[in-house]
């Protein structure tokens, strides 16, 4: 019994730290600001940029294998 | 051989500092990664990790912008804890040198090679973002690779300097 208050009480204040006002835009508010990164962020580019973002990790991981292969 | 000590035949196993020169690049990676995130992401700001594509002169650019920041930390986040665990497999091995000026240099070489992959498909190809976002494509973008290149040197000559010793 005593958990479950601990557990309501819990997300009580993580809900009220996610009611924010307008210009507030941590990434999981409810706010027109917080709505709108979201849009950008998750919006139908958002494979395009996420592949971007990643794109060079696998060159990477081949150079490392080729220095590994020839250091001195 | 490359990469390896051989012993007397028949005596001491073949030792080598490729295991220990995995990790240290893939730290070295990971860690110029938070280099480039922290100083100019955050404290100077130059850039952002879609600032050519996503302006950050208003509130929703800078927040966007944020947001595709911590989604390449987290990348680099990723690479810097493989690197750890390579390292931590490494020093387990009884064949593997423990030579710590061959871990700093190969950690200047994966930052070094992290100045050049990044620079060039980020800031040359896929014109994510460049060094001083209100230039554009500038000589910093070039300094960005130079420095890479220099890394990736002074890292393989303290490699090589470890070998000798």
């Amino acid at each position: 019994m005593r958990g479950r208050a601990s557990l309501t009480a819990a997300m009580l204040t993580f809900g009220g730290s996610l009611a924010a006002g307008p210009a507030h835009a941590c990434t999981l508010c409810h706010s027109r600001i917080a709505d709108d990164v979201r849009a950008a962020v998750f919006g139908p580019g958002f494979w395009n940029d996420a592949v971007a973002l990643i794109s060079p990790v696998p060159l990477l991981a081949a150079m490392v294998i080729v220095m590994r292969r020839y250091l001195p | 051989m490359t990469g390896a000590i051989v012993g007397d035949a028949g005596h001491a196993p073949a030792r080598s500092i490729r295991p220990i020169a995995t990790a240290g690049m893939t730290i070295g990676i990971g860690m110029g990664g938070f280099f480039d995130g922290i100083l100019f992401h955050q404290i100077l700001q130059v850039h952002n990790m879609m600032s050519a594509r996503i302006p950050t002169d208003t509130l929703l650019g800078a927040k966007v912008n944020m947001v595709w920041d911590g989604l390449f930390h987290a990348v680099v986040w990723f690479v810097t804890a493989a690197g750890i665990a390579l390292l931590w497999r490494a020093t387990a091995r009884p064949d593997v040198v423990r030579s710590g000026r061959t871990l700093a240099g190969s950690i200047l070489i994966g930052f070094g090679l992290f100045n050049l992959v990044e620079g060039t498909i980020d800031h040359h190809v896929l014109h994510l973002h460049h060094v001083y976002e209100r230039l554009g494509v500038s000589a910093w973008d070039y300094v960005f690779l130079a420095s890479g290149l220099a890394l990736i040197a002074t890292g393989w000559l303290m490699i090589r300097a470890s070998r000798s010793n």
